[in-house]
């Protein structure tokens, strides 16, 4: 573990000795901190550590989930604005700073906050085609432009679940998300609804895409944590844990072999439907770890009950 | 008094570490797990009116505890729903928390009621605030991850991300663009501070997460 | 079989690569991706030919559905499973040598096919309300155990006597010694401060407990969505 303090207010952090070097905000007055390189402060059992009086001995430290420990900060640029992605990797927030003239397009209801001198303009951005194959892709119809039109400012966007967010450089080639996922995008980048089922429309999620294409920066969020994977060969993943991949990858939704339709071990997975989407190629796939019909499942009794 | 705020912004808990003399006040149902030593006792807060307010619109119980210890021990407090834990020093300074924020605080600090305003209740940010004041620590949490902004003019916070503001901040509801772009954008009434203050903000939203989880409900 | 948790504390995943051969039961729905060459089983049963008999209790209903389990073995070397929870939290590993923990229900996550785990236990009896939705496992022998929570995972060593609210209870060595009361002096003061049933372990042993508890956080957060 690496104990050190805040140049500017003093407050002090341990993280583990993984994290050493690395440029990191602090959590009291937001200044930027360079964490140092492993100290001489030995990971001694700390009261904070271990338990009742009398104390007996300190859970191993590799055990433990990082104390008070900083995640990575992602920043970045686009055109005409700086990012950074902060709050990961569970309540992952993206704060955009837009020099005068800057615009960003977002999913209804993602603003947090902002400065004053960015307007704000609701629209359905595309025409027609765009924006129904956006609808079938379950995001709404309307795209948010977010402009800095009265001088420079910010906007902080916020997804609705817990989770990571992630920046992607479109390059002329694509990105498909998973519906849900799709936060902002600069210019350059149009977005459009494409659909790949494998059951019945009626059967549930199966998997509803939407296709992000052009040159510019996209942002996804995730229920759960983000895992980044470099498809090679093959790889299996249930469909409700798919976030995002590159559309270098062959993908083919299916029910899990040696599952009968109908049978009531369909009930693989989570998701509940039994559908897989096998991969195939070489690619960057990423993963949630977390499910939203689990989610739904856990919270179903404490909704309120339509007879009330 | 040994106190440390672990697992930010996730699933942030205090961990505190009470000697003799040291005294604590917390929520209701803050408790997670204690050392044997530690007593515990129930009182209402800020006394039976206020503690009736508080409960009718916040969502503090009417209740608080007091945490102490004839000799050492440990105490784990914690909050209802995932989320970042703040720990502030007030020092004959106070602090406007919104309902469901207020977690903990050492006994120098007083809690009392204030009025939100009817343009808050309507903004459904609530009808009463905290205040707190005094000298002493105080944490607050939030559901989301911790973030603050020194406001000088203006800045525009989505209703449901505010948690705490300096009595300096002058709140007020409004709509987040024009007419046609506030009920199209689905962003609403939003809520327009004006500094100088320092106001804190959580990077998820109750709002957010039942629209999400809604999205997938029939 | 090698183990890797990663995302800890909220978004917790266990990634494990098999040996050829090698086994691991979990409930299903855990797993969330997989490398091709596995052969699953589903069943409520102990894995074929590991010792038969069916899990002692296992048919116990977890939200109206019964407990089905898959059993993954390996058919080729280096293969890797991604398994998590339900819900939002933190995934530790404890290596089992002969001992036993008790575990709450929804914490279970996954184990070595060796480990045997028991419903029938009523340690808590009564005492616990199963309206709560709490149920224990006693799981026990040699290999290892994947336990889940919501919330961060903390562990106490516990040397003389603990108090736990008893929904922030992950998991717990028998060795220890249990007793369910009432949190404050009182019994009226306990209810109205909040605090309703704790657990004041006494004894030698590990203790792991969960930050936070799920149906505080469902209780605020249910009245907000749509109506069932």
């Amino acid at each position: 573990m690496i104990e050190f303090a805040c140049d500017q207010c003093g407050t002090t952090f341990r993280v583990a000795a993984e994290h050493a070097g690395k440029t990191a905000k602090c959590k009291q007055c937001g200044g930027a901190i360079q964490i140092p390189a492993a100290s001489a402060t030995a990971a001694a059992a700390s009261p904070t550590q271990s338990s009742t009086a009398p104390s007996g001995t300190a859970p191993p430290d590799t055990d433990q989930p990082d104390t008070n420990a900083t995640s990575a900060v992602i920043r970045g640029s686009g055109d005409l604005f700086s990012y950074e992605i902060t709050q990961r990797p569970d309540f992952a927030m993206i704060t955009l700073t837009l020099q005068e003239g800057g615009r960003v397009f977002a999913e209804p209801a993602a603003m947090a906050s902002m400065s004053p001198a960015v307007s704000l303009k609701a629209g359905f951005k595309g025409g027609l085609r765009k924006t129904l194959g956006r609808a079938f892709g379950g995001e709404s119809m309307i795209v948010n432009t977010f402009t800095a039109d009265r001088g420079p400012g910010e906007v902080v966007f916020a997804p609705g679940p817990a989770g990571d967010a992630a920046h992607y450089r479109l390059d002329g080639g694509s990105l498909l998300m998973q519906r849900g996922a799709f936060v902002c995008h600069g210019p350059g980048v149009e977005i459009s609804g494409k659909w790949q089922g494998a059951k019945s429309f009626f059967g549930g999620e199966g998997l509803v895409l939407l296709k992000a294409s052009g040159q510019g920066d996209l942002f996804f969020n995730s229920y759960g944590a983000i895992l980044p994977v470099d498809v090679k060969d093959e790889y299996i993943v249930d469909t409700g844990y798919i976030v995002a991949f590159e559309d270098t990858l062959d993908y083919r939704v299916s029910v899990l072999p040696g599952l009968r339709a109908g049978s009531k071990l369909k009930t693989f997975f989570f998701g509940g439907e039994g559908l897989v989407c096998r991969f195939r190629g070489q690619g960057r796939l990423w993963v949630q770890t977390r499910h939203v019909q689990s989610f739904l499942s856990w919270v179903h009794p404490f909704r309120p009950s339509r007879r009330n | 008094m040994q106190h440390v705020v672990r697992n930010r912004p996730s699933f942030a808990n205090i961990h505190l570490q009470l000697q003799r003399g040291d005294r604590i006040i917390a929520e209701a149902d803050a408790m997670a797990s204690m050392s044997s030593t530690i007593d515990m006792r129930t009182r209402f807060s800020g006394g039976p009116v206020q503690g009736l307010l508080r409960r009718g619109f916040g969502s503090e119980s009417m209740f608080v505890n007091e945490f102490s210890t004839a000799s050492e021990g440990e105490l784990v407090l914690t909050q209802p729903f995932p989320g970042d834990i703040e720990c502030l020093e007030l020092e004959r300074t106070s602090l406007f928390l919104q309902p469901g924020a207020f977690i903990a605080c050492e006994p120098g600090v007083r809690l009392g009621l204030g009025w939100a305003g009817l343009r808050m209740a309507i903004a459904r940010e609530g009808l009463f605030r905290l205040r707190v004041s005094g000298r002493g620590k105080v944490w607050f949490g939030a559901y989301g991850g911790i973030f603050s902004r020194e406001v000088t003019d203006e800045y525009i916070v989505d209703t449901g991300h505010l948690v705490a503001y300096e009595p300096t901040i002058d709140v007020r509801i409004g709509m987040a663009g024009g007419l046609f772009s506030s009920i199209f954008s689905q962003e609403g009434l939003v809520t327009r501070v004006r500094g100088p203050g320092r106001i804190y903000l959580q990077s998820r939203s109750f709002g957010g997460l039942a629209a999400w989880a809604n999205a997938h409900l029939w | 079989m090698r183990h890797d948790i990663v995302s800890r504390p909220a978004a917790a995943v266990a990634r494990l690569t098999f040996d050829e051969g090698e086994s691991l039961t979990c409930e299903v729905g855990g797993m969330i991706a997989m490398s091709p060459d596995f052969t699953v089983e589903t069943t409520t049963r102990k894995k074929r030919g590991s010792g038969g008999g069916l899990l002692k209790g296992l048919k116990r209903m977890l939200a109206g559905e019964s407990l089905f389990l898959n059993h993954f073995t390996a058919t080729k070397p280096d293969q890797t499973l991604l398994v998590g929870p339900r819900l939002l939290g933190d995934v530790i590993h404890r290596r089992l040598q002969g001992g036993s923990m008790i575990v709450q229900g929804s914490s279970w996550l996954a184990s070595s096919t060796a480990i045997d785990i028991d419903a029938t236990w009523q340690g808590f009896g009564k005492a616990i309300f199963s309206g709560e939705g709490l149920f224990w496992l006693k799981c026990s022998g040699e290999g290892d155990l994947f336990l889940s929570s919501f919330g961060a995972i903390y562990e106490v060593e516990v040397d003389g006597d603990y108090v736990v609210d008893t929904g922030h209870i992950v998991a717990f060595d028998d060795t220890l010694q249990f007793a369910i009361r009432k949190a404050g002096a009182s019994w009226i003061g306990s209810f109205l401060g909040g605090e309703g049933l704790v657990c004041r372990f006494s004894g030698k042993g590990r203790l792991l407990c969960q930050s936070h508890n799920p149906p505080s956080f469902g209780a605020l957060l249910g009245p907000k969505l749509k109506p069932r």
